[in-house]
């Protein structure tokens, strides 16, 4: 164990594994590989290990966050919607849509090509 | 939050949630009424879902007050291995950036049914009555027989 061990406040997407990442300046695209050995698994549920969906709007504030250029909280959920769950050893790609003059995202988590989860949410300065 | 005057506490809450460590977040059920319930959960400096600056993700209180909705639903089922699925999120307004550690409550209310979607309003404040967070959660419902697919 690492000086980490405690607590590890990385951001939750340094904590999956990075597959891609391209970044222009309103839009980001990354695809990260979702760890077997992911902590959260093990709760989210015993037997049944799937990512909990308030980590993918995590990864899709974080994802914002990027595109700002600072941290971002978040002010409203607008619409989130979950399609499928996401399991240990998925492929995630990511798209990530920033708009700076009013402060909102929306986001589109796929795995195979197949939407995960759409968000749409209004973010705040950290 | 003692447990003292609370109608489901420690590990009870295993009994009504499939969560568990690190996950696990709601400690006790404080109240029941017949359309909704409030819960406690007691956030430490180690809780594991913060960022840099020791802020809990906002998006935690979505989990939190899905978590209590989903003691409500299993408290009213009679089939025991139905699972409620998030499946939706609507207007979950976040007031205010928390450090840790917190200590709150959430209040969650059943506001409407359609097939085996059920739709609940969620409410978490601080310790003091700060309002944290609102807004609407979406769940589908899935009977023990319909097995999951993926």
């Amino acid at each position: 164990m690492d000086d980490r061990s405690a607590i590890d406040k990385r951001p939750f997407l340094d904590r999956l594994e990075n597959q891609g990442l391209s970044l222009e300046d309103r839009s980001l695209k990354t695809r990260r590989l979702l760890p077997f050995d992911l902590p959260v698994f093990a709760g989210h549920f015993p037997g049944r290990p799937l990512l909990p969906g308030f980590l993918e709007v995590w990864m899709a504030v974080e994802g914002a966050s990027l595109l700002a250029g600072r941290p971002l909280g978040v002010q409203s959920l607008d619409k989130v919607r979950f399609h499928q769950p996401l399991l240990p050893g998925d492929l995630v790609d990511m798209t990530v849509r920033w708009d700076p003059d009013r402060f909102q995202a929306s986001a589109v988590l796929t795995k195979d090509g197949a939407k995960a989860a759409v968000l749409r949410m209004t973010l705040v300065p950290r | 939050m003692s447990g003292k005057g609370a109608l489901i506490l420690g590990s009870d809450i295993e009994r009504y949630l499939p969560h568990r460590e690190p996950v696990l977040m709601v400690q006790e059920i404080l109240e029941e009424t017949d359309d909704g319930l409030t819960a406690s959960a007691l956030l430490g400096k180690d809780f594991p879902f913060q960022d840099a600056q020791g802020f809990v993700y906002d998006s935690v209180w979505c989990e939190l007050a899905a978590q209590a909705s989903a003691v409500f639903l299993k408290r009213r089922s009679e089939d025991p291995d139905e699972m409620g699925l998030l499946t939706g999120i609507n207007d979950f307004r976040i007031h205010r950036a928390t450090a840790l550690p917190a200590e709150v409550s959430v209040r969650i209310a059943f506001s409407r049914r359609i097939g085996q979607v059920f739709v609940f309003w969620g409410e978490v404040r601080l310790a003091g009555g700060i309002p944290v967070a609102e807004g609407e959660l979406v769940f589908f419902v899935q009977p023990s027989e319909e097995s999951p697919k993926d």
